[in-house]
Formats: structure tokens, sequence, C-alpha cells
């Protein structure tokens, strides 16, 4: 069992030294401005977008088929979650579409989900 | 004569950052239901998870602490363990601060806090992209601080709503709004579908961050991304010098 003062040092001291981690680059980093470093962290920023798309729609898409189990289901559901994250960049790509490309990719997420867990 | 435009009013820039940022603040009060429920499981009680989740805005590092105190072992050392482990998940906040100061005008130090203090992944995702788009805000500093702003309160309020309510939003259901955030974000890059440069950055990280997570941990979403990135930059400027 914790003492109250460890449980406080956790949710201050963790939001405390997220906070610091944040003003890093502001102390670090005053004369980002242009040339080579702005190019390095405006792809790093599109790279870190990428990994982030990827890595929630396998999760979202595992936990979507996880209702019916058994792990052949959750690398489907993970297929599927690419898949619709691909549906939505490509449909977005083409129509311009940001909201409807989103939503159309959401239903094919979710009908997949329905259809596999029930 | 010349005229110069207005800058618009606060008014106008809080709408602005909510039109671009509702499907985050609606995902995010969904999403931290969850990290509440977590945190209530953990022993913290309201107050501190509402502390955590304003400062923190990450819910995969508090997910991950929860998780450490809920499971007990490491007795007083526990806490540490914890801690470090939102440290070193929140270490991406890193390059994404950066990121978005490279695109800002230069602020005192007060008001770069202010202005991205409460940053989170999914807000960068909303703010980045319009940063460097067509049409970036007249105000940048004050869009982007009403944008974190607005993420950070919601997750807050989720996370309140989830501590005093377990069972607020079925698995099912939860899972489904957590799929919002990856299609929406995959809408938000192909914005910039036209530079290939960050296309190609991008599709590296879709592919090569989930590899090397095993191997990284939360850390690959940082080392991946940046080392992709400065080789190609590297690589792209010994060419256009040949």
């Amino acid at each position: 069992m914790l003492e109250p003062w460890q449980i406080w040092a956790v949710a201050l001291g963790g939001g405390l030294c997220t906070l610091g981690i944040r003003m890093l680059p502001m102390v670090a980093l005053r004369n980002v401005g242009e040339g080579r470093v702005r190019d390095i962290l405006d792809r790093t920023g599109f790279g870190v977008m990428g990994g982030l798309v990827a890595q929630t729609a396998l999760s979202t898409g595992q936990a979507l088929f996880v209702h019916a189990g058994g792990a052949p289901l959750r690398s489907l559901g993970m297929a599927w979650g690419i898949l619709a994250v691909a549906i939505a960049f490509g449909l977005s790509v083409r129509f311009k579409w940001k909201l409807p490309a989103a939503l159309i990719a959401l239903a094919f997420l979710g009908l997949g989900g329905l259809a596999f867990s029930a | 004569m010349t005229t110069e435009a207005t800058p618009p009013s606060v008014g106008a820039v809080l709408r602005d950052a909510l039109r671009d940022s509702y499907l985050v603040i609606l995902t995010f009060v969904v999403m931290f239901v969850g990290v509440g429920r977590m945190s209530a499981l953990a022993g913290l009680d309201a107050v501190q998870t509402a502390l955590m989740t304003l400062l923190t805005v990450a819910a995969p590092a508090q997910a991950a602490a929860m998780s450490i105190l809920a499971a007990g072992s490491g007795g007083g050392t526990a806490w540490i363990a914890a801690v470090t482990s939102v440290v070193v998940i929140n270490l991406r906040f890193i390059v994404m601060v950066a990121s978005v100061m490279a695109r800002l005008p230069r602020l005192s130090m007060p008001r770069s806090v202010a202005t991205l203090g409460f940053l989170s992944a999914s807000s960068f995702a909303v703010i980045f992209p319009r940063m460097i788009g067509e049409a970036p805000p007249r105000r940048p500093a004050l869009y982007v601080g009403l944008t974190c702003l607005c993420c950070a309160l919601s997750a807050t309020a989720g996370a309140v709503i989830g501590h005093r309510s377990s069972g607020a939003v079925s698995p099912l259901a939860g899972a489904l709004l957590g799929a919002v955030v990856p299609t929406y974000f995959a809408t938000l890059i192909a914005g910039q579908w036209k530079d290939k440069a960050l296309m190609r950055n991008a599709f590296a990280g879709a592919v090569l961050v989930p590899l090397a997570a095993p191997l990284l941990g939360p850390s690959a979403l940082l080392l991946v991304p940046l080392a992709f990135a400065v080789v190609t930059t590297l690589v792209q400027r010994r060419k256009s010098h040949a």
C-alpha cells in the first residue's frame, strides 16, 4: 500500500516532469528558425504523426476485434485498422475530404468489429 | 493608401481552434474515461487524477504509471517506477514541441510555456499540419495555446468522469471512438500530399515505428522518425550540392 505522499509524487511529479520535458526545447532550441534544423523537425513531425496513426490504428483495430477472442482475429483486427486508415488517407487525397473521409473509414472499422465480434 | 489587416479576436481564434480540434476533444473525453477509471483503481483521488491529466495529457504514460501502482509490486519504490515510466514515454514531446516552436514567432519563456505547456500528441497532430499548410493561423501562438488547452481540458474532464463513474462507456463503444484518432489524423497527413519529403517521412514512421516499438518501447515514436528525418535531410542536401 502506498503512502499518500507517494501517490502525490506520482500525480504531481509525473505531471511536472512532463511539463519540464516540454520546456526543454524552449530552453535548448531557442533559435530553430530556418534551414536544416527546421527541415529535420518538420520531417520528424510527420514521421511522428505517421507512427502515431499506425500505432493507434493497430491497437484500436485489435481492441475492436478482441471481443471475438483468439490470436488470428486480433491480427485481422490490426490489418483491418490499417486498412481503415488507408481508406481515410486515400479518400482525403482524392476528394480533399477530412471529416467525411474519417467517418467512412470509421464506419468500415466499426462494421468489421461488429461483424467479427458477433 | 494601405490598409493593415486587423488581427482576429481571441473569440475568432478560439472558434478556429475548436473547429480544428473538436474531434480530438470528443475523443479525449471518451479516451480519458479509461484513464480516470485506472487512476481510481490505483488509489488516486479525483483531484490528483485531474491534476496529473491536466499536466500530462498523455493517456499511454498515465495508463503505464497507473498499471505499475495498481500492480503493487516494487513496494515503496513503485512510485519511482511510475514517475520514470511517465518521463520515458513522454520524451516524445521534445520533438513535437521543437517542431511547433520552429513555426512560431520568437516568444518569451512564460509565453512559450503558456503556448506549448499543454501540448499532447493529438493536439500536435491537429496543430502541426495547420502550421505548415497553405492557411496557417494569423495569431499562431494564441491558436496553438488555445488548441492545446481545449484538448487538455477535455482530457481532464474525461478522466474525472471516469474516476467518478466507472463503466460509463462500453468497451466496444470506447474502442470505436478511439478509432477516430487514427482515421482523422490520416486525413490531416493527407493534407500535405504534395510534399513528397513529408509523405516519405510519414510513411516511414507508419511502417518503422510499430516495427521498432517492441525493441525500443515508447521511445520508438521519438527516435525512429528523428533518425529517418536526419538521414533523409542529409542525403537530400548532399544530392542538391552534388
